[in-house]
C-alpha cells in the first residue's frame, strides 16, 4: 500500500509519512521506480542504464516491515541477486592484458 | 651527434607515486624536468618545458587526466602521453586512447611491473618514431 506523497528516487520508506512504499528493484539493487516516485514510469534503471522491462524483479513487500524491522532473510536474497548481477557486469572493468591487446589492435589498424 | 635526455613531465596528485614514477624514470636514463599535483598545473609545466613524455594520472583536482590529455595533444600530438590510473573501466581506457593517450597503465601492479610498463612503453615509441623517420 502506498500514500499519495511524491518521493525521491531510491525511497523505500515514504520520507513525508514513513509509510513502507512498494517498489520495483533492478537486478543491480537499485529500487528502479516505486509507485508514488518521482521517477514513476521509467524505462530504464537509474543506476546501470538496463532496460527494466528486462531485469525489474516485481518486489511487492519492503526489506522491512511497517516496524521498520529488516528481514534478514529477504535482504539476503537481495544480496545474493545483486552480487550476482554485478558479477556478470564486471565484465567491463580491464586488465592490464586487455589494454596491451586493445593498444596491438588499434596500432595494427594506424 | 650527442644524444639528449628524454625529458618527462610527471603529473599525479600522490606524491609517493611521483616520487616511484620519477625513479623508474631516471633509471630509464630520461630526466624528469618537472611534477605537477594537480591537472591545472600539469597544464601550465607542460606549456612551459614542452616535454617529450607526461606520465599522467587522471583522477587530479582541479583538472582532470583526459581534460590535460586533450589540451596536450592539441597543442602537440606527437607527445608521448602515458596514462597512469587506478580506473579500469574499459570506456575510459578507449577515451584516452582515442585521444592519443600512447600507453595506459594501471597503478595496482608491483613496482617492478610498472618499471617494464614504462620500460616498454619508452621502447616502442622509439621505436616508431625510427620507424616513421624511415618512412618519411
Amino acid at each position: 500500500m502506498n500514500c499519495n506523497h511524491i518521493n525521491p528516487p531510491g525511497y523505500i520508506f515514504c520520507g513525508t509519512c514513513g509509510e513502507a512504499l512498494e517498489h520495483v528493484r533492478c537486478r543491480c539493487g537499485f529500487v528502479a521506480h516505486p509507485i508514488n516516485e518521482a521517477s514513476a514510469g521509467d524505462v530504464f534503471c537509474g543506476r546501470c542504464g538496463i532496460s527494466l522491462a528486462e531485469v525489474a524483479v516485481e518486489d511487492g513487500r519492503s526489506a522491512a516491515d511497517t516496524d521498520h524491522r529488516f528481514d534478514l532473510e529477504h535482504l539476503m536474497q537481495q544480496a545474493l541477486q545483486e552480487k550476482q548481477f554485478l558479477e556478470l557486469t564486471d565484465k567491463a572493468r580491464v586488465t592490464q592484458d586487455d589494454i596491451r591487446k586493445l593498444l596491438t589492435k588499434r596500432r595494427k589498424k594506424l | 651527434m650527442e644524444k639528449r635526455k628524454a625529458r618527462v613531465l610527471i603529473a599525479d596528485d600522490e606524491p609517493h607515486i611521483r616520487s616511484l614514477i620519477g625513479l623508474i624514470i631516471t633509471s630509464l636514463g630520461a630526466e624528469v624536468i618537472a611534477e605537477a599535483s594537480d591537472g591545472e598545473q600539469a597544464l601550465i609545466l607542460y606549456k612551459q618545458f614542452l616535454p617529450d613524455m607526461v606520465m599522467l594520472d587522471i583522477n587530479m583536482p582541479k583538472v582532470d587526466g583526459i581534460t590535460v590529455l586533450k589540451q596536450i595533444m592539441a597543442i602537440n600530438n606527437k607527445t608521448l602521453v602515458v596514462m597512469l590510473t587506478s580506473l579500469n573501466t574499459i570506456e575510459v581506457v578507449k577515451e584516452c586512447i582515442d585521444n592519443g593517450a600512447w600507453n595506459y597503465i594501471l597503478k595496482n601492479t608491483t613496482a617492478d611491473e610498472l618499471h617494464k610498463a614504462i620500460s616498454a612503453t619508452w621502447s616502442e615509441y622509439m621505436a616508431e618514431i625510427r620507424a616513421s623517420r624511415v618512412v618519411a
